[in-house]
């Protein structure tokens, strides 16, 4: 067997727990619903089919953004990574070997839950279902949650702490948000022919997580909640309308997937044990989230707030200073203490500035 | 043979390592010695393939140690090596079985079973010098060609450093393993070693053989009837000088017969030689690159 092949055979066994763990968990709520469908409560059985969304949206939270976390936290340890790259293995087989197994794991647990659902399905009495979509909506899942697994462990790859890790990938997952809303409200020509309404649409329903929600309302498509008739709609492909700023969401993501998978193995491979532990310095973190979030995302608040609130508007100053003072806070933890640079300062400065 | 070419290389903005050129011949036995942070961990990383060299190249026989195939042929044991809570010795054996796969297991239980260890007990329960007991028995094991050990001797008893000393002299003598090994304990470097390297103002500044740079130095204890200052020693190669009263300890570089006619000119009342190991011999030259 080769250096690839053992190191994954041998990570993979040792972290069988994960996947039986989430497994429960995304059982649970599909159990519960069966019990609930066989005591005879007529709508259990009408909303199972809703169950398995509760299910999967769990699981893709959990999994898919937990599972880096899991499976790179040990690159943040000096120690580990200077036996690991010592060791007659090459780096990328390293990745590799974590990334698949994390892929596996996801694979496993949603398999597992949507034969559970499925079976559920069968037996429960009162469901009412449009088959077409249900066995498609097994492969987009998957799709969906290797997806935001592979964003997200690049993502967290770029921090040189467990805590950075996980701080990139909150803040990664508004940057998209941030961008297009920003660029949508300054009528920015980015693309050629688009519209605004295009790309804020888009901001507003976020990115990285944007399959899951398409597939929210795939999946109303796929369950018939008409309980009370009992009588099925009929529903068909044509009846389903994706729209375009779903598409684009979808192209943009799947771009962000592929970048961030080729950039992860480039990162890698320039990785040292002697960052492990450090201050995070990535361009991939704080040194562009600071700005992204502080500037772009203190103006796009206040344009969204003013849009939605314009009665409120004496509250807007109130919550306009929190965007200073939660940035000034961020950078306080990016350098480890109070003692800011400059650059930290002018960021700061622009964003109160610009904001108001 | 192992060649180390390396223009620079920093740690973060520290420039750590600066002009440090080494050639280290197969089948011996090299000590690195240096201060504190002089580099000697940095350059073992280096040469495990752990660091990329900012500018320069290492090669083991014309190969790259970036190469995972070079690799299979050098061990590395850092300072403090990769363990899991749940670990134990053979879990750790079966780990370094993965990638070396010619390891050898009556080695290793010999090994252990010379040091007494408890395959089945968590390892987290062990002590610092039982934890490194292991590892030098898995090192061991591995017979590699390049054997790389950082602090190796760092938590062994006397005891456990004497089994530790003739183990590495079988190995170099039975599979003709080059080893490297780093430590503050220069006495025990001196027993084994052939070769050493002292790491010093980031750069090599001296190697060679310990036996040559030991016998290159000679060391005097003088007692004369009245004070002298160290201007009556002005001419000879004088490495360290050291006055207590009348009483004069002086370390000379060059033969020691032809020192001891020198200083006989100068009329003590009293002159001894005194033995001088390696220790002294690395003090004196880092003492010597700091001026």
């Amino acid at each position: 067997m080769n250096s690839f092949g053992a190191y994954f055979k041998r990570h993979f066994l040792s972290t069988w727990v994960r996947p039986v763990v989430f497994t429960i968990l995304g059982l649970i709520p599909i159990l519960t619903k069966y019990i609930e469908a066989n005591n005879n409560y007529v709508d259990s059985g009408a909303t199972l089919p809703h169950t398995l969304f509760d299910s999967i949206t769990v699981i893709v939270c959990i999994v898919a953004v937990i599972t880096p976390i899991l499976e790179f936290a040990t690159f943040n340890n000096k120690r580990n990574l200077d036996t690991i790259f010592s060791l007659p293995i090459s780096k990328t087989k390293v990745l590799m070997a974590h990334y698949v197994t994390g892929i596996t794991h996801i694979v496993i647990t949603i398999t597992v839950v949507y034969i559970a659902w499925l079976i559920a399905w069968v037996y429960a009495p009162f469901t009412l279902m449009n088959e077409a979509y249900v066995f498609i909506f097994y492969p987009l899942v998957l799709l969906a949650s290797i997806c935001v697994y592979t964003v997200y462990s690049f993502v967290f790859l770029q921090a040189n702490t467990i805590i950075d890790g996980c701080i990139f990938m909150y803040l990664h997952t508004f940057v998209p948000m941030i961008i297009l809303y920003w660029i949508s409200s300054n009528n920015i020509d980015v693309i050629p022919y688009h519209n605004n309404l295009l790309l804020k649409n888009m901001s507003l329903s976020g990115s990285h997580f944007a399959l899951p929600i398409i597939l929210n309302r795939l999946f109303n498509y796929v369950s018939i909640p008409d309980y009370i008739s009992y009588v099925p709609i009929e529903v068909t492909f044509r009846d389903f309308q994706i729209y375009r700023y779903e598409i684009a969401l979808i192209w943009l993501f799947v771009i962000l997937t592929i970048i961030s998978f080729i950039l992860m193995i480039i990162c890698f491979n320039k990785k040292s044990p002697a960052n492990a532990g450090n201050i995070s310095n990535s361009w991939f973190g704080y040194k562009t989230l600071g700005p992204i979030h502080s500037i772009l995302g203190g103006f796009s608040v206040k344009d969204f707030l003013e849009s939605l609130f314009s009665g409120f508007a004496s509250l807007l100053p109130l919550i306009l200073i929190l965007v200073p003072i939660i940035t000034f806070l961020g950078y306080m933890v990016y350098r480890r203490g109070i003692k800011l640079k400059w650059v930290d300062i002018i960021i700061i400065t622009m964003s109160v500035t610009l904001i108001f | 043979m192992i060649s180390i070419n390396i223009k620079k290389h920093t740690l973060g903005k520290t420039l750590v390592l600066e002009n440090v050129h080494l050639e280290i011949q197969d089948g011996c036995i090299m000590g690195l010695v240096g201060i504190n942070g002089a580099g000697k961990s940095t350059l073992l990383r280096l040469m495990s393939g752990v660091y990329i060299p900012d500018d320069g190249n290492i090669s083991y026989d014309g190969l790259d140690p970036m190469d995972e195939n070079t690799r299979k042929d050098i061990f590395f044991l850092p300072d403090d090596p990769y363990y899991t809570s749940q670990a134990t010795c053979r879990s750790i054996f079966n780990m370094y079985k993965t990638f070396y796969p010619n390891i050898d297991e009556e080695i290793y239980r010999q090994l252990i079973g010379l040091y007494s260890l408890d395959e089945k007990k968590p390892i987290r329960n062990f002590s610092k010098g039982m934890r490194r007991q292991l590892y030098i028995a898995i090192a061991l094991a591995v017979k590699p060609k390049y054997l790389l050990l950082d602090e190796a001797f760092d938590g062994l008893d006397p005891l456990s450093r004497k089994k530790f000393k003739e183990a590495i002299i079988d190995a170099v003598e039975t599979n003709g393993t080059t080893v490297l090994i780093s430590s503050h304990s220069l006495r025990e470097l001196e027993d084994f070693c052939d070769k050493f390297a002292i790491i010093d103002n980031r750069t090599v500044s001296t190697s060679g053989d310990i036996t040559d740079k030991v016998e290159s130095l000679c060391k005097f204890q003088l007692a004369f009837a009245e004070e002298v200052s160290e201007r009556v020693f002005f001419g000879l190669p004088v490495v360290s000088f050291d006055k207590n009263g009348k009483f004069i300890t002086i370390v000379l570089e060059g033969n020691a017969d032809e020192m001891r006619e020198m200083l006989l000119k100068l009329e003590p009342v009293v002159i001894e030689e005194m033995p001088i190991d390696f220790e002294e011999a690395f003090i004196n030259e880092v003492e010597k690159g700091g001026k």
